[in-house]
């Protein structure tokens, strides 16, 4: 805590142009085009955007989880404390995965493992990774289901999965996830699936985990309002590609995309009083496009208000609009002159 | 004596909805023979009316029993018990025969666009089939009204002929809202109807909603758990809680004053889409909501409650009026609305 401030920098993983390609019957697509960013020690990067924008591809080819065919990472690097993870053997990936990079899903009933009490799941990893003992592996487990604050860890540790909630459930998967101490985890839309005061209770206690272990947390979600109570920086991802990048309180105060100040646009907010009339949301026009027939240019030209012909033909480049933020965009300062 | 269920003002004419103690059990069977071990009061004596031109939200979390409180109203689920007035007839104890009139008044929009639609139909064929089965119209009449009501939810008549797997998650919900509209109800039940959307999708289909809302001065009851969502399209709300309505009033109330500790609880969770807002305690209420198989006595929030005395655990507390328009669940505001709730002593 007291050396947070000079620790704080120090790039723990590194992703470079990563472009993670899926072959299939219907053609090529890129579902991560040339994905760049990377998380530092004890912080929170939140990555959102919507179905089949890459988010979670991203994720899942940090951990090599990519399923293969169709899948395959075709290019870029991802550097974790200097290593590239893609140039591991699966033995040294195995090593990492689960133990220094750990991921949460969804929807925890597909991750665990029905047929094995909690004490098992949690109590295998680490003898895998840390080389505990039986009795040694039942202990930490324990005190992991203590640390995530579930009640009589000990009777916990000999339940199957479906004896537990699903906010339980994500409690046991995160206590897993955490169980080898790893500099990262991974939580993939980790509070979809949950009801919103478990949901407050799971963030919450992600955050305090952090905060004691020093995790830090990649957070992918297709939830703005989660970004905005979680997130440090925030990675917004559009049809495989980043399309901005900025720290939370620019990225919400002043957007240099037009899909991310469209999104921001488009989430209905309190009131101050319902006395006023209902107003009409602003939509963002379209949809998203198929990624096996991408538009020539900018991607979101077809949806944008401030599309111009150059947008049509060229794909904006990924530019520092300002210190730590930045955007792809031909016409950011309009969108920023919108906004503010 | 005031009731949830009558209108609040002396209107000459009734609500187009007025739903009275509305129950609905469903058997839990278990052992070798299936025999009924017991019941779930899935839905365990709601009551509220719905206005011309009002969308009354119903939330709560899962297994609250909104779902299914939703389908009971409009009969898909045969009521244990309670009434069902529409426009002040009752229809409780209609016989299918009998329902099929009054199908075309009140129609419903599910969550999930993909499972709801017959995927060897044409989108055409599935708007047309409500004007089939309730003969209005003939042949090209038919069409050229399908027709009509594909343009009027955004999309393409030429789309007509094609099948529902060709179409994205939001304009399959399009379809699913233009087929609700064919038979020109004036009562929309929407379960979860945009949850299942991306964002940028969902504000579309929130505008038709609402813009259909003011054309046809439709009423919906908004099934949601996205308070965000509920708060934007709803006049009034009503919390439900393991079965039961426990905060009902207009939506302004209940988000600026919500009384019931269980609806504090819940909009403290909600996220806010704004980084400057953080460091508000979110987390009122520890631990999950009970099964609905064997809920607790007294008020079923008991459990979690940091209000509860001994009182809550015997005793189920009545709806009542604790103010004009706002009726509250809770043993609490007895002696009157307490505004705000003490806080919690945070540890």
């Amino acid at each position: 805590m007291d050396r947070s401030s000079d620790s704080q920098n120090e790039v723990m993983l590194e992703v470079e142009n990563l472009q993670t390609h899926f072959f299939t019957d219907d053609g090529l697509a890129r579902a991560v085009d040339g994905v760049s960013y990377s998380i530092c020690r004890g912080e929170t990067l939140g990555v959102v955007g919507e179905s089949g924008c890459g988010k979670s591809v991203t994720a899942l080819s940090i951990l090599r989880l990519v399923a293969s065919p169709p899948g395959r990472i075709v290019g870029g690097a991802i550097r974790f404390e200097g290593t590239d993870l893609l140039a591991l053997s699966p033995l040294e990936m195995q090593a990492i995965r689960g133990n220094e990079i750990s991921m949460i899903f969804q929807e925890p009933m597909t991750s665990l493992n029905p047929v094995l009490t909690i004490g098992e799941q949690i109590g295998e990893t680490l003898m895998l990774h840390q080389g505990l003992s039986k009795q040694g592996a039942r202990d930490r487990a324990a005190e992991m289901l203590d640390l995530v604050h579930i009640s009589e860890s000990r009777k916990r540790l000999r339940e199957y999965p479906h004896h537990l909630s699903g906010g339980m459930r994500q409690r046991v998967m995160i206590a897993m996830a955490l169980s080898c101490d790893p500099k990262i985890l991974i939580a993939d839309e980790p509070t979809t699936a949950l009801d919103v005061t478990i949901q407050a209770q799971i963030l919450e206690l992600m955050t305090e985990l952090q905060g004691r272990l020093g995790t830090a947390i990649l957070l992918i979600t297709h939830d703005m309002a989660v970004i905005a109570e979680n997130a440090n920086r925030v990675v917004v991802m559009y049809a495989g590609k980043k399309v901005e990048e900025a720290s939370a309180e620019a990225l919400f105060a002043r957007p240099r995309h037009p899909y991310t100040a469209g999104l921001l646009r488009s989430i209905p907010r309190r009131r101050g009083s319902h006395r006023l009339a209902r107003r009409r949301l602003n939509e963002i026009e379209g949809m998203v496009p198929s990624l096996f027939n991408l538009p020539e240019g900018c991607v979101f030209a077809p949806r944008c208000r401030h599309a111009s012909d150059r947008c049509r033909a060229q794909y904006p480049p990924l530019e520092e609009k300002q210190a730590g933020h930045w955007a792809a965009c031909w016409h950011s300062e309009l969108v920023e002159r919108e906004t503010s | 004596m005031a009731n949830p269920a009558e209108p609040a003002s002396q209107a000459v004419e009734p609500p187009l909805l007025e739903v009275q103690g509305l129950r609905k059990l469903f058997p839990v069977r278990a052992g070798l023979f299936n025999r009924v071990v017991g019941n779930v009061f899935a839905v365990d004596g709601v009551s509220f009316q719905i206005g011309r031109g009002e969308t009354l939200g119903l939330v709560g979390e899962s297994g609250c029993g909104k779902s299914t409180a939703g389908k009971t109203v409009l009969k898909l689920l045969e009521p244990s018990d309670g009434t069902i007035k529409l426009r002040g007839r009752d229809i409780t104890h209609l016989d299918k025969l009998h329902m099929r009139p009054v199908r075309r008044e009140m129609q419903i929009i599910y969550q999930d666009p993909y499972s709801s639609l017959n995927p060897r139909m044409t989108a055409g064929e599935i708007v047309k089939e409500p004007l089939t089965i309730h003969q209005i119209g003939i042949g090209r009449e038919r069409d050229e009204r399908v027709a009509a009501l594909f343009e009027r939810v955004g999309l393409q008549p030429r789309q007509m002929k094609s099948y529902p797997h060709e179409f994205s998650g939001g304009q399959r919900q399009r379809i699913g809202i233009a087929r609700a509209l064919a038979v020109g109800p004036s009562l929309i039940v929407g379960d979860e109807p945009v949850s299942a959307l991306d964002v940028s999708i969902q504000a579309q289909v929130i505008n038709l909603l609402t813009d259909l809302q003011d054309e046809y001065n439709l009423s919906y009851l908004f099934i949601a758990h996205d308070l965000a969502v509920v708060e934007h399209i709803s006049h009034r709300i009503a919390v439900m809680y393991l079965g039961r309505i426990v905060e009902m009033a207009r939506t302004d109330i209940v988000f600026e004053r919500p009384l019931h500790p269980y609806s504090v609880a819940l909009l403290a969770a909600v996220p806010v889409p704004d980084p400057s807002a953080r460091r508000r305690q979110r987390v009122l209420v520890s631990g999950d909501v009970p099964s609905p198989v064997s809920p607790p006595s007294g008020c079923h929030f008991h459990t979690r409650c940091i209000y509860a005395t001994g009182r809550c655990r015997g005793e189920v507390p009545a709806l009542r009026e604790v103010e004009s328009g706002h009726w509250v669940r809770c043993h609490l505001h007895d002696d009157g609305p307490q505004f705000p709730l003490p806080l919690p002593t945070s540890t």
